[in-house]
């Protein structure tokens, strides 16, 4: 008798709290009534049915937690992932800005459980829809992007993920409190780079991962050291060798991130020579650490964009070359491949040619785009369209830090006032 | 069955969202058809790894869905012989007009690429990459207007190359750049 009354206490204060509309008081008392929850188990079906999500979203979310992490204690787990999904899809965002966290933290538990019983592609729209529940806006980065991602990248379905990455972030959210969480940051950018790459969008990916190992570090991180590994392959998949990394890179990447990637800064320098057999050897000397890295899909495609880059070196040689001649030079195994590769790359528009088979000839073209139809115009259209939403959003980004407080205040104390001012002001524009 | 590419593309989004939203799931039938329209779009990726997360369950429950996937295979390793003979799969009533629009797909794409790369090339291998007998394969050289010897067909770019262009330059263009250089003014 005394455990019913309890619960009936729980939820007089719950209805006093709601009425009067006192969240803060609310969130504190469910804080504290977490032990008791979780000795009601069995009475919790019940307990939720005697509230609802457009006034009691917060205590809902409260039962919803306490529920999800005693999931091995329930009699009917799927329920509670149905119940989770109506949530994510029906509270009332209102209540919610009082517990962000709190909310996080259900959606964090949430993605693990559903991860450990190996079900991953059944949270990927409820986690979308928990992610456009906490953000301000689409732009905006909360601690569920890295758990969305890994669910997409687990369950080998991509696309659902790619309209909330082709969102560049442009602020971060505060349920991860004042110092959001660093893995979460690195997560998102290196699964999002993962799922670039498998998408074979490389040049995202490549910004993606360069995001992850620019971020100002002053340790090591696995994340980091991984994503760097990464790196290396997309980059010398787009570029044919390690590009530089940007002025602002922490000096734990040169010290000690690289030293750690050493099969990838040789495979690189294989990948230099050109030649097909020095890659290659080099991708098997270092197959158990590739493999280990989950890498050696990454590094095959590496290898097999060796030949394509061979041929292509060759169109800005040679105005005719003899197939033969193809052949021998991109060290490939004969007319018959060299024909298919060449289909491929002008199927791709890599390369302009003409292969003549009659007279075993190749006829290298110069790229026939004039510049002068209308899909170009869209396609400038397009760019020119998200350089002046950049535009806008750095105005409105520098606005904000001009008006600062601690930023007003270092500028005042700068010796020359208007100086220092225009010198500062200069600097953001830049 | 006449359904525009841009309602496949309709299509292909609404299964997709299903999908999700299911949980992670289709049904046969919708699997193979998402497969299906995979493969006529050429989108090959997307087919592979749709073919990857179907469960093995289903996979070893639909024989069809594996033929579907056979050719998708096969297009993927640029295996002319082979795309064609899975196409010759005994389809079902549902799948067989998607599969016929994915043949004549794949032949059309396959000559204008023939067209674009070749001045000449050998009649039998042209027979291979569209995966018709050497008659029916000169009647097609011929209604492209591509002449041969007996040996070698010579495609004629030309000919085919005469693209339409859809978009038309029109008045909200010209208002579009109109706003560019008020922007680049400021």
């Amino acid at each position: 008798m005394v455990v019913v009354s309890n619960l009936e206490e729980f939820v007089s204060h719950v209805e006093t709290y709601t009425i009067n509309g006192k969240f803060i008081e609310l969130g504190e008392m469910l804080n504290k009534s977490y032990d008791l929850l979780t000795s009601e188990l069995d009475n919790l079906d019940s307990l939720l049915e005697s509230f609802n999500l457009e006034n009691h979203s917060m205590t809902i979310l409260a039962i919803l937690y306490v529920k999800l992490s005693s999931i091995r204690n329930i009699a009917q787990p799927i329920a509670v992932f149905t119940q989770l999904t109506d949530f994510a899809l029906n509270a009332d965002i209102n209540q919610l800005q009082h517990v962000p966290e709190t909310f996080a933290d259900l959606f964090h538990l949430y993605t693990k459980t559903i991860i450990e019983i190996r079900k991953p592609e059944s949270g990927i729209y409820t986690l979308e829809r928990a992610i456009a529940k906490l953000q301000e806006h689409p732009s905006q980065l909360t601690t569920l992007h890295a758990d969305f991602c890994q669910l997409c990248l687990l369950s080998k379905n991509f696309k659902p993920a790619l309209p909330i990455l082709n969102n560049d972030i442009t602020s971060i959210s505060k349920e991860g409190g004042s110092t959001f969480d660093t893995k979460s940051f690195l997560l998102y950018y290196y699964y999002g780079g993962m799922i670039y790459t498998a998408v074979k969008n490389f040049e995202r990916a490549l910004y993606f991962y360069e995001i992850v190992i620019t971020t100002p570090a002053m340790t090591v991180s696995h994340i980091m050291l991984e994503a760097y590994k990464k790196y290396i392959l997309v980059s010398l998949l787009i570029n044919g060798k390690i590009i530089n990394v940007p002025k602002h890179t922490s000096q734990v990447l040169g010290r000690f991130i690289r030293p750690l990637s050493q099969a990838y800064s040789d495979l690189a320098t294989a990948y230099q020579t050109s030649n097909y057999e020095e890659v290659r050897n080099c991708i098997r000397r270092y197959a158990d650490t590739l493999n280990r890295d989950k890498n050696m899909g990454l590094a095959k495609q590496v290898l097999a964009s060796l030949y394509k880059r061979n041929i292509h070196r060759l169109t800005k040689t040679f105005l005719t070359l003899s197939l033969n001649d193809v052949t021998n030079r991109a060290k490939l195994d004969g007319v018959e491949q060299v024909e298919s590769y060449i289909l491929d790359m002008i199927e791709s528009n890599k390369i302009f040619a003409t292969i003549n088979i009659k007279d075993g000839m190749v006829i290298f073209h110069d790229d026939p785009e004039k510049y002068n139809n209308p899909i170009l115009l869209e396609e400038i259209e397009q760019q020119i369209e998200s350089c002046v939403k950049i535009d806008k959003e750095i105005r409105s980004m520098e606005e904000t830090v001009e008006l600062n407080p601690s930023y007003i205040k270092k500028v005042n104390i700068a010796p020359d006032e208007d100086l220092g001012n225009q010198k500062l002001s200069a600097n953001f524009a830049v | 069955m006449v359904v525009r590419v841009e309602n496949y593309n309709k299509i292909v989004d609404e299964l997709e969202r299903q999908e999700i939203i299911n949980g992670g799931v289709l049904s046969n039938s919708e699997y193979a058809k998402l497969l299906a329209i995979y493969l006529y779009q050429n989108d090959l990726l997307s087919a592979k790894f749709l073919w990857k997360r179907i469960p093995l369950s289903t996979k070893s429950a639909a024989a069809e869905l594996q033929s579907i996937w056979d050719v998708g295979k096969a297009m993927r390793r640029k295996e002319y012989d082979e795309i064609y003979i899975s196409l010759k799969f005994p389809w079902s009533a549902e799948i067989k007009p998607l599969m016929q629009m994915v043949e004549e797909e794949i032949r059309r794409n396959t000559l204008k690429l023939i067209a674009k790369s070749y001045s000449s090339l050998e009649i039998h291998k042209l027979s291979r990459y569209i995966g018709y007998d050497t008659q029916k394969t000169l009647a097609v050289a011929q209604e492209n207007g591509w002449t041969n010897d007996g040996t070698y067909i010579f495609p004629n770019s030309q000919i085919m190359y005469i693209t339409i262009l859809s978009l038309l330059i029109n008045i909200d263009k010209l208002y579009t750049l109109l706003l560019w250089v008020n922007f680049l003014k400021l």
